[in-house]
């Protein structure tokens, strides 16, 4: 039988905040983390609604000074990775383990290339300094002796870097491995979305932008932010007392094989990531409690995915509960899997169902048992959370309350 | 915690391969028409706006559909990974100029879904219709490693009836010219493999070219038990901790184009396997099917 695998620590930066506690107090209490800024320097006059992370944390050890001189992206890679170690208790005595790290990164170089570039860089003209990529940064500054990747399927990036890490577990090819998503807004991520017209142009208030399922959406609300977990068997981390926030039960991906940006109108090839997924966990739908919707507030993707529901749950899809956290985080893009993988946490941890805010006026072509405005108390012991990235990726991430 | 004193070890046969080597020169008609399609026809101008290592990666992937025993296959659930190096430099630096010029309206909305470290295998999965997970690994130096470790973990795993894995970079990395173009004499290299696991390739009755990928996760303990720690060579420049087997030397070649030569040799002039060490002390090699079974016989 394949090992059980535990999620046994976690580190994140989101815009509901940073520790485990507080995202989760602000998720379940509904709160929006989106926000008015000043990201385009070109306008001053101008204010982006965005859901942004306003101070990425300083792991436990670590000199801020000597933190702060790391680039922005490293800044929020490095801190979700240390204080998922420390929360795992591995932070030390980790020698005699082998750890991988498996992050979903979506567009790493663009990133750095822009952000250097902002500083008065010239750094994509210098091919001679990309030396050392982020994780393997993280490898050597957090002295991890696994295997070191990153992955990427947009908006699903986590999805499949969770994935990965299961199945290193499972093969037998580290003790424990580092898995999450992570990703920030730049001016350019900013407005290569804005000119594909995905954003919402609302203009009235931050906080009602984001509204996923809801008729009057208009698009997406950029996030930033990442969340990274620790992975272990379960037999490992119970012989070091370690406790599971959850297990990992399953995994499932496919493609639409359709369009680089629009997402299917035939949901037979998500439905079947879904499913795979269920397999995977060895459960059926009537065995889901709830389920993380990708939605992010598109009229085409959030219809699709509703499609994608009622054929991967069938009947079953007239009792689940689904709910859309980028309501309140917004899209945090290659960090959305694993950000909406910590809701999930927080739903089987809290036995709570978090909402979806500001579905006022939930879409009819969206058919499905919403969770609008507030949390509310649920037995919650299987989820199941979609990732849909561009390229037609899909993914389904199964969590199980851990026996 | 369980403390493995074993090296573990999986392996998948490579079914076919595909190999493209393009000059700048030579991109824009492969842009245009990077290969027939065994599956559905590519639609026109599909291409327009793909970072050049996505176009090189597709025209590979049509090379070894054509080229192989895997012609009569249905791809309808195989999974494509891509891990190119770099992806994005030429149409990244070619934005930030446009963006310094025009502000935030210039950006083309193109460039993240073109130019991201999934975009080659976005690319590839939609054009041929393959319906198995895809997805972008690595992306920076240690592309080739990362894309091999993850592929072999892929094809190990789940129903998949097999995966495409595919290897890009520029060879030299060029330096852009701010216009999406480079003054680099350079090439833009891919190479393809058509991977199944053993046990489906020998039920197919398949062994084209008789070809194995192997990895090798190393063994946490030495021989006297005493535990090796593994290092990986970013982690450890000086060698001090001392990973668990050094990779060989090598000439200057980038790995890639090393093993684009060892795959467009004759089958039998590879007498000697293909081989990477990995950053964190694995290995892969790619040897003939035969040579690996002679390893296992002795």
């Amino acid at each position: 039988m394949t090992q059980r695998i535990w999620m046994t620590g976690v580190g994140a930066a989101t815009p509901l905040g940073s520790g485990f506690a507080t995202f989760a107090e602000n998720l379940l209490g509904g709160k929006s983390g989106v926000a008015a800024h000043q990201l385009l320097p070109q306008d001053p006059s101008q204010r982006q609604f965005i859901a942004a992370v306003d101070e990425i944390p300083v792991p436990p050890g670590w000199a801020e000074a000597d933190f702060r001189r790391y680039k922005r992206l490293e800044q929020l890679t490095l801190s979700c990775t240390a204080r998922a170690l420390d929360d795992a208790g591995l932070a030390d005595g980790r020698d005699d383990l082998r750890i991988g790290v498996v992050l979903g990164l979506g567009a790493e170089y663009l990133r750095i290339w822009e952000l250097d570039m902002l500083a008065g860089g010239n750094r994509v003209y210098t091919p001679d300094q990309d030396l050392l990529s982020v994780v393997h940064l993280i490898q050597r500054e957090l002295g991890l002796n696994g295997p070191a990747v990153s992955v990427a399927a947009a908006c699903a990036s986590g999805g499949y870097a969770l994935g990965v890490a299961r199945r290193w577990l499972q093969l037998g090819w580290v003790d424990a491995c580092l898995a999450g998503g992570c990703d920030l807004i730049t001016p350019m991520s900013y407005g290569g979305f804005y000119n594909l017209r995905a954003l919402s142009r609302r203009d009235d208030s931050p906080t009602l932008a984001s509204r996923p399922f809801d008729r009057a959406r208009d698009g997406f609300v950029m996030g930033e932010g990442g969340s990274v977990f620790v992975l272990e068997g379960e037999a490992a981390a119970r012989r070091r007392g370690a406790s599971a926030y959850a297990e990992f039960a399953g995994f499932g991906a496919t493609s639409d094989a359709s369009h680089m940006v629009i997402p299917s109108t035939e949901p037979q090839p998500a439905s079947r990531a879904v499913r795979l997924a269920l397999d995977d966990a060895g459960v059926n739908p009537d065995d889901v409690d709830y389920v993380n919707a990708h939605a992010a507030g598109t009229t085409v993707g959030d219809r699709a995915e509703a499609r994608v529901l009622q054929l991967a749950l069938g009947d079953a899809v007239a009792r689940v509960p689904v709910s859309s956290t980028k309501s309140m985080t917004g899209h945090l893009l290659s960090g959305a899997a694993a950000v909406e993988a910590l809701a999930c946490l927080v739903a089987i941890r809290h036995q709570a169902l978090p909402p979806t805010v500001n579905l006022d006026d939930p879409d009819p072509e969206c058919d499905l048992q919403h969770v609008p405005h507030c949390a509310r108390p649920a037995s919650v012991r299987v989820v199941a959370s979609n990732s849909f990235g561009f390229g037609g990726s899909n993914t389904c991430l199964v969590f199980r309350k851990a026996a | 915690m369980s403390v493995r004193s074993f090296a573990a070890t999986c392996e998948c046969a490579v079914a076919a391969h595909g190999v493209i080597a393009a000059p700048l020169n030579v991109l824009p008609a492969l842009r245009e028409q990077p290969g027939d399609s065994v599956r559905r026809p590519i639609p026109p101008r599909f291409l327009r706006h793909s970072d050049e290592q996505t176009v090189v990666g597709l025209a590979a992937v049509l090379k070894a559909m054509h080229a192989g025993p895997l012609r009569e296959t249905c791809f309808d659930n195989w999974g494509v990974v891509a891990a190119p190096r770099f992806p994005g430099r030429l149409g990244g630096a070619a934005t930030f100029r446009k963006y310094g010029q025009g502000g935030p309206a210039a950006i083309s909305p193109h460039i993240i879904p073109q130019n991201s470290l999934h975009s080659v295998s976005s690319a590839i999965s939609i054009s041929l219709a393959m319906h198995g997970p895809n997805f972008g690994i690595g992306g920076g130096p240690e592309a080739l490693a990362e894309g091999l470790t993850v592929a072999m973990t892929l094809l190990d795993s789940s129903d998949l009836p097999g995966l495409w894995l595919v290897l890009t970079q520029w060879s030299p990395e060029p330096v852009p010219d701010g216009l999406g173009s480079t003054q680099t004499e350079t090439v833009c290299l891919a190479v393809a493999l058509g991977m199944l696991r053993h046990a489906k390739q020998n039920s197919a009755g398949q062994d084209p070219e008789g070809v194995t990928l192997r990895l090798t996760v190393p063994p946490r303990l030495d021989r006297s038990g005493r535990q090796v720690r593994l290092v990986s060579a970013a982690a450890d420049p000086a060698g001090q901790t001392g990973a668990a087997e050094e990779p060989p030397e090598r000439s200057g070649v980038p790995p890639l184009v090393e093993l684009a030569r060892w795959l467009a040799g004759k089958p039998g002039e590879r007498s000697a396997p293909w081989s990477l060490g990995l950053p964190w002390g694995g290995r892969v090699e790619l040897a003939r099917t035969n040579d690996f079974q002679q390893t296992k016989a002795a």
